[in-house]
């Protein structure tokens, strides 16, 4: 009863602190909030999530192809694959990704520098007769962006490339049906080749999916693309808010050890020694405030970033497991931390140094995702308590099983280690 | 005599090179306010850290009503309340909350908890201000609350380690008065303090300790005995030199004299008789004589007897 006491005690004086709610739970999500808005809004699932509108320059050079043929798109026919991308995105699905604009490449690229637009797409002269194999020179489309715009010009950048590859693909299967027709003696002139290539771009339109599967081509779809933005959103803010609740949840650890030293001074744990009260007792019903806090802060911030954020953390019973870690880890650790030092003085450099420094090499996967370096950063941060926890999580979302156990037994075996060794140093202090 | 509620017994403690207490013995009755008396640093608050079981002690032993306090520690801390020197509370919380969580750190739960705390609040005067936060108490009030969180749990015997240091007087007399409540209703004390008054107000027995030892140890009267039927005489001199210090102790009924930064603690046999001299000695040595102070025989007077120098130093 006497732990619960000191318990209750400890946490009711700390949730009645400012500072110590800051940290815990007003830092990290305002950290989360920050780079969600970084990365272009708030949002949960597909229908909520918001994607920048972007002003698009299309500078459309395309010459068609020397067969003066014209190319057929919902009974419309063009006369350049140039004509038929501009028809496709100013087609409806896109008016809430984009605006779009034809004009000269030098206006376009002025439209840009500035910043009236996000992105120039420019088309070069022989894009009809370098996807129909007309032009042995490889071409390319040319996107001019705004430097300073991130997700939208990236999103549009990416639709055009899926229709581009649509084209592409159709091209080439096109190619490998004639060779394979001409083996088996059956020889395709320019119109019959062309009702062809009609039919699979028709067949692309009406049923994306399965014609993708057939000619392995990526459907040229909004949705898919916004949806494969949010997943993308998904997972850097589903790190990014990891990689704060384990931060701060060290410090909240610490924190609340660095309460023996605080009362050591302040008198009040020289009185709870000269009370009937055993140091067992009194440093089990601190560890546990601790213990109890952080579990608070670890709920609450898992609960508030689903809410707010739409953040998977993955199956309930891995999650169970990684947070258990993370907390009996985050307060061990914080008991170790503070057993060694002497006063409040030196915990606060251990607060600025030592804290900031393993949490950070701990939750470096977040800043090096997507980098070439990203992978030498699965094992470098297993240097410090942190890192095992950041990889709990990541391998909780990603249903690693394997990874899951390791990562948690890790966090348990430390977590016992950090506790005995620092449960040890205090008694022998205050016997 | 009342049974012991106290036993001290060859009590020594050091600080690496310092000798806190050294070979401190002494015995207090049930019912007795106990005070130990001494300037800062003489070892009061090291001697009762062992008693009370905060510090362990390098030697020697005490026993609280019986129970050993270092072979069992937990029944010896159940009888005994203590109020720090410095003010131990929980300062972000409310007054009660303080006295809510230390009675159950001394076994009080429920109604018996609520009982006492209420009592507790009442004989500390802070019934009106128990649900307003530490930190918005003065000095005095927090005093106070020092005092009552020693109370709760009703103990048989109270360690009171100078309580009063910096305190406005009207919180002061309440404590006081508070002791000699407790004293009333059987409760041994032992109080530790440098004023002397409160020593010379408060007690039954008195030990004068000094450089960790109790270097006298009685009832008041007993204690002044020691130092006979003298009077204290203190001058406040414009300009302090040997040859005056010289001519003072030569003079008949000049027992002792103490210089210290302009001003002179004398013991005399007789002031009114001793005085005349001691102007006409300064007259003739050019010294000026601008303050003086008799005193009849006190702590303050044995104190200076036994050490040569003032208690307040």
């Amino acid at each position: 009863m006497k732990i619960i006491a000191i318990a209750l005690k400890n946490l009711w004086r700390s949730f009645r602190s400012f500072f110590a709610l800051a940290f815990m739970f007003g830092v990290p999500i305002l950290m989360t909030v920050m780079f969600s808005f970084l990365f272009g809004g708030i949002g949960g699932d597909d229908s909520e999530f918001t994607i920048p509108v972007t002003h698009v320059m299309l500078v459309n050079q395309d010459r068609g192809t020397d067969l003066q043929i014209g190319f057929e798109m919902d009974k419309n026919t063009y006369s350049s694959m140039g004509l038929m991308l501009l028809e496709i995105l100013q087609r409806d699905t896109y008016t809430e990704i984009m605006t779009l604009e034809t004009a000269i490449e030098t206006k376009a690229r002025k439209m840009v520098d500035e910043q009236q637009a996000g992105l120039a797409v420019i088309i070069p002269e022989d894009f009809s007769s370098a996807l129909l194999g007309q032009s042995n020179r490889t071409t390319q489309i040319e996107f001019y962006k705004d430097p300073e715009l991130s997700l939208g010009p990236q999103i549009v950048q990416s639709i055009v490339m899926s229709v581009v590859d649509g084209f592409s693909s159709g091209s080439l299967t096109m190619s490998s049906v004639t060779s394979a027709l001409q083996e088996k003696g059956v020889d395709l002139n320019y119109e019959e080749q062309m009702a062809l290539i009609q039919d699979l771009s028709e067949e692309m339109e009406n049923d994306p999916l399965n014609s993708g599967q057939n000619l392995n081509v990526i459907p040229p779809l909004a949705e898919q693309d916004a949806k494969n933005q949010s997943d993308s959103l998904q997972t850097i803010l589903r790190s990014i808010m990891s990689g704060m609740m384990i931060f701060y949840a060290f410090f909240t650890g610490t924190a609340a050890a660095q309460s023996i030293l605080q009362e050591d001074e302040k008198g009040t744990l020289p009185r709870l020694f000269i009370s009937p009260t055993t140091t067992t007792t009194i440093l089990n019903g601190k560890f546990l405030a601790g213990f109890t806090m952080i579990i608070v802060q670890v709920v609450v911030l898992l609960v508030f970033a689903n809410l707010v954020f739409g953040i998977y953390w993955g199956a309930t019973f891995p999650l169970l497991l990684a947070s258990i870690g993370l907390v009996a880890l985050a307060n061990s650790f914080g008991i170790f931390i503070m057993s060694l030092v002497k006063g409040t003085k030196q915990a606060g450099i251990i607060y600025g140094a030592v804290l900031t420094f393993t949490g950070m090499l701990g939750i470096s996967s977040v800043f090096v995702m997507g980098t070439p370096i990203e992978k030498a950063f699965n094992y470098l941060p297993l240097l410090v308590p942190q890192g095992w926890a950041m990889n709990a999580f990541t391998a909780t979302w990603k249903g690693d099983w394997p990874q899951i156990l390791i990562h948690t037994a890790g966090m348990m075996l430390l977590a016992i280690l950090f506790f005995f060794l620092g449960n040890m140093r205090f008694k022998k202090r205050f016997n | 005599m009342n049974a012991l509620a106290i036993r001290v017994q060859n009590l020594d403690k050091s600080f690496d090179e310092v000798h806190a207490v050294d070979d401190v013995s002494f015995e207090i009755h049930q019912g007795e306010i106990f005070s130990l008396l001494g300037p800062n640093g003489a070892g009061k608050t090291t001697t009762i850290g062992m008693i009370s079981g905060l510090l362990r002690p390098d030697a020697g032993q005490a026993w609280l009503m019986g129970h050993s306090i270092l072979e069992n520690p937990k029944k010896a801390k159940a009888i005994l309340g203590i109020v720090p020197q410095e003010i131990a509370l929980y300062d972000d919380i409310s007054a009660r909350a303080n006295l809510n969580f230390w009675g159950k750190m001394y076994g009080l739960r429920g109604q018996a908890l609520s009982e006492r705390v209420a009592a507790v609040l009442k004989i500390i005067g802070l019934e009106d201000r128990q649900n307003s936060t530490v930190s918005k108490f003065s000095g005095g009030m927090q005093r106070r609350l020092n005092v009552g969180v020693a109370l709760l749990h009703e103990p048989h015997v109270i360690i009171m380690d100078e309580p009063t240091v910096g305190i406005d007087p009207q919180s002061r007399r309440k404590i006081l008065d508070s002791v000699k409540q407790l004293s009333h209703q059987g409760v041994t004390i032992l109080y530790t303090t440098h004023y002397m008054e409160e020593a010379q107000e408060l007690s039954d027995r008195i030990a004068i300790m000094d450089n960790g030892k109790i270097i006298a140890i009685g009832t008041h009267q007993e204690l002044i005995n020691i130092v006979g039927e003298l009077d204290r005489i203190t001058l406040t001199i414009n300009n302090e030199t040997t040859k005056v210090i010289k001519a003072w102790k030569a003079l008949d009924g000049v027992m002792k004299i103490t210089p210290e930064d302009g001003t002179i603690h004398l013991l005399v046999k007789d002031s009114n008789q001793v005085l005349p001299h001691l102007f006409e000695a300064a007259n003739q040595s050019n010294v000026r004589i601008t303050s003086v102070d008799i005193q009849e025989p006190n702590l303050e007077a044995v104190f200076l007897h036994l050490t040569g120098r003032a208690l307040r130093d």
